[in-house]
């Protein structure tokens, strides 16, 4: 199975450029609030130590 | 961030030692990993149910896969937003900085939530009617809703004395649920009219509607690990700014 026909297989709206677009942007920026959040603590953990 | 880094001590608004930001911080530690695999579990759950259960049920090219972004984040910033306002109520009633913290903990995610519920509900407008934006009640409810948040955020990231920043903090918030009720007593926001709740019907077999469910307590678990996370960096960072207090006292 290549990876055209697993995607296919997975989103009803597997050519819809759109739909690709609104899940990589809430993707990316759930992982960006992770990462910066992380970063947040690491700051506050340095300066603790 | 162990579980038992808690620093002391903590004070409230009037000068009074109070356990209440200290119970937080340890509460909000321990209850972190559940709401984050919860969060995982959850939203994958409800993506296998939008995604692959309802492949049968539903036309393909439609763009239906948006609505499960954009209906939950819709649906979790909108909370968010009421529970904004409600904290703000309880930390001037009881005159505490913890309901403020919590303010501050929530408020970016409220503003990442409404940002995505925007920014796909207009992907959707766009692959429905051709236009990125047209004046629909409930784009425009999420563009204000967004513009609320940021400017929540600024007050708490730019005011740099706590007691001005809290009271602008309370204005905003007070204002804008005075404002919102204004506006729903106009005229309803979520009537039946509403674009994209003429969508539901199509949505509205049990599986698709399962995996809309599972994709909103999803949405609701993330936002409880991020704001137990950012409450604790919140408290951290506000006890490493009083006077006197032994940064270290906390143990990494």
């Amino acid at each position: 199975m290549g990876w055209r026909t697993l995607i296919e297989a997975v989103a009803i709206d597997s050519h819809n450029v759109y739909v690709w677009c609104a899940y990589a942007l809430a993707i990316g920026l759930v992982l960006l609030e992770i990462g910066m959040l992380h970063v947040r603590k690491r700051i506050i953990l340095g300066y603790l130590r | 961030m162990s579980r038992n880094t808690i620093p002391a001590p903590f004070q409230t608004k009037n000068g009074t030692d109070g356990p209440s930001a200290a119970w937080a911080f340890e509460f909000a530690g321990r209850l972190l990993p559940w709401f984050a695999a919860s969060a995982g579990t959850l939203c994958l759950a409800g993506l296998y149910f939008g995604f692959f259960a309802t492949k049968a049920a539903l036309p393909p090219g439609q763009a239906y896969s948006i609505l499960y972004l954009y209906l939950p984040t819709a649906w979790i910033s909108l909370i968010i937003a009421v529970t904004v306002m409600a904290l703000t109520v309880a930390g001037i009633a009881c005159d505490t900085r913890l309901p403020f913290q919590i303010v501050a903990a929530l408020v970016p995610t409220g503003a990442l939530l409404s940002f995505i519920a925007l920014w796909s509900g207009c992907l959707w407008i766009k692959h429905t009617w051709g236009s990125w934006w047209v004046w629909e009640a409930s784009l425009v409810f999420q563009a204000t809703l967004w513009l609320w948040f940021c400017a929540l955020m600024t007050a708490i990231v730019w005011v740099a004395e706590h007691d001005l920043s809290e009271y602008i903090v309370a204005v905003l918030a007070l204002g804008g649920g005075l404002a919102g009720a204004a506006n729903q007593l106009a005229g309803p926001i979520f009537d039946q009219g509403n674009s994209f709740f003429l969508f539901l019907p199509a949505l509205a077999n049990e599986r698709g509607l399962l995996g809309l469910f599972l994709l909103a307590l999803g949405v609701c678990a993330y936002t409880l690990a991020i704001g137990a996370l950012r409450l604790r960096c919140v408290i951290l960072e506000f006890e490493l700014e009083q006077p006197g207090t032994p940064a270290g006292h906390t143990e990494p």
